[in-house]
């Protein structure tokens, strides 16, 4: 194998895959970056065996063939080379690197050894915009339960039905949920699981343009992620992402959102978010929770510990009875900063009941109260 | 104690009349030769001796001898004192009340005398010879004339030569003389002013001169270290002294061998002062884990009667509220006073100047270096109060959002938690956290660290009864064996106080749809089927002992909620870090894991390191 490439656009492919390595011990090639050159591409495969990626730069082949190298090494050693014109030669054991005066010689693994990148059957795809995906996944990811002992809970969870996309995260202790409108056909529809980590990435390689194609079945789910025609990245074709998804049903979020709510407040959102961040300022470890009372036109929020108390008052308009409901503070602060809509909707019933945090366009957050007996 | 009688002039000796002698507490004087030693010892500490020697063989069956530079006695006083009821330190029956020297009944020579050979040497400050008096089975075989230093040596010889059924009851040679060295230390350890030795076939097991201070005497007299982590206290009032050495709250001792107490400077085996002082230590020790140390409590002789056993070594108290109560109080305080001590040495600041990390990176790869040095952590008492005092946001575009005009109330006291200045120094397998400070090298373990937090939030929440409940979306079911339902039902009022909101379900199935805030929902469901265990096991039983219910309840629980890996950077380690010493007793979990331990600067330029790398 022997080809020529722009340090940069190599570069930039590496940061691509760079993420999903495998760390085990057992198995040193997953720390290990397949390195495919065909036909004017070479392709760039990681994977940690529950998430593989795969991007395509292009470069002038002279001769086809491929290797895996530890990928890191490789990502650090082609970031710092001397010169723009990088030539990568490989038997099927070792590479050598060569470019301006420098020149390197990397030790690697055969590429048969390489896990194979998953095909399936993709039996259901949808495509979306980049930044509506990043948007809608960055809204609802916090909620995620981050324990490994509830693992269903452990990602986001996709319905793609009755013509909308709907997200929904939880963690048990609040739900988020977003939904959009979207074309699905009947034989379409269907829904999935995707583990917390895949939506990390997903939202990291998604851009502001283009569209994302994401395609699952039963156990796994693929984005194809269109490079963005922004600057000269040297990629060619989409970004590809497999990942197995989490297997197993879902909670029923649905029955949780509250069917009628009594009350409501139309907030600022940045103006919420400051309040509760205040009046959070005195909570403590032992006592994390901050009381939210809505009277005739104020909602005062107050926050008390072992260290003092706080209360912040913010003039709202609302004619509705007295209520106050206890947060944890975090909880209402998380979704107020993974929004950007100006205006939130807040609602509530009494203090056994959760709040919610809505907005226009389709999302909310349901917040189940703290009691204090 | 022994203030009767100044040191030259012996009080005359008389037989007690049969009123005043039918009132002691009757019984076996001698029960094995460790009876004999302290008996002894206690008739010279009476003698106002300055300086005692006990030598013993094989033993103490073969012989106990021991000596004193006491008071002595004349020629008429020594063969008195083999009388049985034959007493210098009782007048009448109303002296029983008060007694305030070891001996009393004048019992013990005569007993020791009737069962062995006995040898008595003395002379007091008036004779210008000494006397030498031999009686065997309680019979006097010879009385003369000797050359003697002022003062008294008793040699036992032959224990039990005519009572072979006693000899056969004795334990092993090796038993009775750890009992000798025992009982022997004691009375050395509570009479510190007198020198003391004790040497056994030819070995000096210990020879301690006049003491000033107990530690010392401890250590002189137990083996040095003995001091080592515990702390001399002392507390007076309601004419109690209560003083003595007592353990720094930590990991404790595994068993309560370790505690020792003295009325009166008696040794006595007192439930009361054991429960009192167990009571008192319970926040600050883990359970299963045991304070040590030695305690004195000095009370008014009229308050205390140590006529109700043979041998002396119980008392009874007169008024047993009022100590017990005196002594909880005065021990939780030290306590209270040594763990914030300790805590303090713990979270002394980093060192001033930071040393360059010396660990390659690379070379250990759990250890973030990327993290090191770091700059200090910006204090957060001054992060809260700019925050509070900062104006409000301005208004937004919607105006139903304007700043409310009321001012925003802040009562923010001094003592804001303060997240410690240590040098994060990186994680190690199993969850440990490394901190330098100026002290030294400080590790934390995470999952201990976490149930002690845990732990005390959950006692305080039971305490109060007020806790905080996360309302859960998808309440959980668990399902329970029936014999196990059956027992939780029992306890629901428990778990309820503690925060957990939970209902029978139908079918030996419990719905829960709260757990208290603190506690981490994924261990809920496993939690409930322990704490069911618990309850059948007994453990948990509410009505019986609410305190102890609580404990288990709140041990099981944080166990539970300790869980987890090590803080991933700086700022969650100290957090913890922070949570941690905000505890009241943040040196170990409550089942005795160390939470967070301080290596020294000298321990760490201590011989085994300095070998290893110097
Ligand atoms: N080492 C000693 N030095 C001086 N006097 C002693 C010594 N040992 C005993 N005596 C005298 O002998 C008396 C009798 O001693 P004995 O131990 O039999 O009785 P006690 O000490 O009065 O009472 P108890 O039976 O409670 O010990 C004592 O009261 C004391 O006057
Ligand atoms: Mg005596």
């Amino acid at each position: 194998m022997k080809f020529t490439i722009n340090r940069d656009h190599f570069s930039n492919g590496l940061s691509q895959v760079l993420n999903v390595v495998g760390t085990r011990a057992t198995m040193p090639i997953l720390g290990n970056t397949l390195i495919e050159a065909a036909d004017g591409v070479v392709s760039l495969t990681t994977t940690n065996l529950d998430m593989s990626i795969r991007c395509r730069i292009k470069a002038e082949v002279a001769e086809g063939g491929s290797i895996t190298l530890p990928v890191r090494k490789l990502a650090a050693i082609v970031s710092d080379l001397p010169s723009l014109e990088v030539i990568v030669e490989c038997t099927a054991q070792q590479a050598r690197i060569t470019s301006g005066t420098a020149s390197f010689r990397i030790m690697g693994i055969a590429s048969d050894e390489f896990p194979p990148l998953p095909t399936f059957a993709d039996k259901r795809s949808f495509v979306l915009k980049q930044e509506d995906l990043s948007g809608m996944l960055r809204s609802v990811s916090y909620a995620e339960s981050t324990d490994e002992a509830r693992y269903i809970m452990n990602g986001v969870f996709f319905s793609f039905a009755e013509n909308k996309l709907t997200l929904a995260a939880t963690d048990g202790r609040r739900l988020a949920v977003i939904s959009r409108e979207m074309t699905v056909g009947e034989d379409n529809a269907g829904s999935l699981i995707l583990p917390a980590r895949t939506v990390a990435e997903v939202m990291r390689l998604c851009g502001t343009s283009d569209n994302v194609r994401i395609a699952f079945n039963d156990r796994q789910a693929a984005f194809e992620i269109a490079n963005g025609a922004s600057g000269d990245t040297g990629l060619t074709d989409s970004i590809y992402l497999v990942s197995k998804v989490v297997e197993g049903n879902y909670p029923n979020y649905k029955q949780v959102i509250p069917k009628e709510t009594d009350q409501h407040i139309r907030l600022s959102r940045e103006t919420f978010l400051n309040t509760v961040r205040r009046a959070s300022r005195v909570t403590s470890d032992k006592n994390n929770s901050i009381k939210v009372s809505v009277k005739s036109g104020v909602i005062d929020i107050s926050g008390s510990s072992d260290i003092g108390e706080s209360k912040v008052s913010l003039n709202v308009d609302y004619t509705g009875p007295e209520i106050a409901v206890a947060f944890n503070p975090q909880y209402l602060m998380d979704p107020l900063k993974a929004l950007s809509r100006d205006e939130v909707i807040f609602e509530f019933k009494d203090e056994l009941s959760p709040g919610v945090i809505r907005t226009p366009d389709g999302f909310m957050c349901v917040i189940m109260p703290l009691r204090i007996s | 104690m022994p203030s009767y009688g100044n040191n030259s002039t012996p009080r005359p000796i008389h037989i007690l009349p049969d009123a005043v002698a039918s009132r002691i507490a009757a019984g076996e004087v001698v029960e094995r030769p460790v009876a004999v030693v302290k008996e002894l010892v206690e008739n010279s500490l009476d003698a106002g001796a300055a300086r005692i020697s006990v030598d013993f063989a094989e033993g103490g069956v073969r012989r106990i001898v021991v000596e004193d530079d006491g008071t002595g006695m004349n020629r008429d006083n020594a063969l008195l004192s083999l009388e049985r009821h034959a007493t210098s330190k009782l007048e009448d029956a109303g002296d029983l009340d008060h007694i305030a020297s070891f001996g009393f009944r004048g019992e013990a020579l005569p007993s020791i005398a009737s069962v062995a050979h006995l040898t008595m040497k003395t002379r007091d400050a008036a004779s210008e010879t000494g006397t030498l008096v031999e009686v065997a089975g309680g019979l006097v075989k010879d009385v003369r004339e000797t050359g003697a230093p002022r003062g008294t040596r008793i040699e036992v010889a032959d224990l039990f030569y005519n009572v072979p059924a006693r000899l056969k009851f004795l334990k092993s040679e090796k038993t009775e003389a750890a009992h000798i060295v025992l009982a022997t230390r004691l009375l050395a350890l509570a009479n510190p002013s007198v020198a003391f030795t004790l040497s056994s076939e030819g070995r000096t097991l210990f020879s301690s001169p006049a003491c000033e201070s107990l530690a010392r005497r401890a250590d002189e007299v137990f083996g040095r270290g003995t001091a080592s982590g515990m702390a001399e206290i002392s507390a007076e009032g309601d004419g109690i002294t209560l003083s003595g050495l007592l353990l720094s709250p930590g990991t404790g001792r595994p068993s309560r061998a370790d505690l020792y107490f003295f009325a009166n400077r008696r040794s006595v085996e007192n439930r009361l002062l054991l429960s009192a002082t167990l009571e008192a230590a319970e926040s600050f020790f883990p359970r299963d884990r045991f304070p040590a140390g030695f305690l004195f409590i000095t009370i008014d002789p009229a308050a205390i009667d140590v006529n109700v056993h043979p041998a002396k070594r119980e008392i009874r108290l007169r008024d047993e509220a009022k100590v017990r109560d005196f002594v909880l109080a005065a021990l939780r305080e030290k306590f209270g006073e040594l763990s914030r001590g300790k805590s303090a040495q713990i979270a002394a600041p980093r060192p001033a100047a930071v040393p360059a990390p010396t660990l390659a990176p690379g070379t250990t790869p759990r250890i973030p270096a990327a993290s090191i040095p770091t700059p200090p952590a910006t204090p957060v008492k001054a992060g809260i109060l700019r925050e509070v005092a900062e104006p409000p946001a301005p208004p937004s575009n919607l105006h139903a959002n304007a700043p409310h005009p009321a001012p925003t109330l802040h009562t923010l006291p001094e003592s804001l938690p303060q997240l410690p200045s240590w040098r994060f120094v990186g994680t190690l397998s199993g969850g440990l956290v490394l901190f330098e400070t100026t002290e030294g090298l400080l590790v934390l373990g995470a999952s201990a660290a976490r149930a002690r937090i845990a732990y005390e939030h959950c006692l305080a929440d039971l305490e109060k009864g007020e806790p905080v409940t996360q309302g859960l979306l998808f309440p959980l079911v668990v399902e329970l064996s029936p014999a196990a339902a059956g027992a939780l039902e029992g306890g629901l009022a428990l778990l309820r106080r503690g925060g957990f909101e939970i209902e029978p379900f139908g079918r030996g199935s419990f719905r829960l749809s709260g757990v208290p805030a603190w506690f981490p929902v994924e261990a809920a469901d496993e939690f409930i089927k322990n704490a069911a265990d618990s309850f059948a096991e007994g453990g948990l039983r509410s009505a019986r002992d609410p305190l102890q219910a609580r404990d288990t309840f709140a041990r099981i629980a944080a166990t539970h909620a300790g869980r987890g890996p090590a803080p991933a950077d700086e700022a969650q380690a100290l957090d913890l870090a922070s949570r941690l010493l905000a505890c009241k007793n943040p040196l170990a979990d409550a089942r005795g894991r160390a939470a967070i331990t301080l290596f020294t600067r000298r321990e760490l330029t201590g011989q085994a390191v300095q070998r290893a790398f110097l």
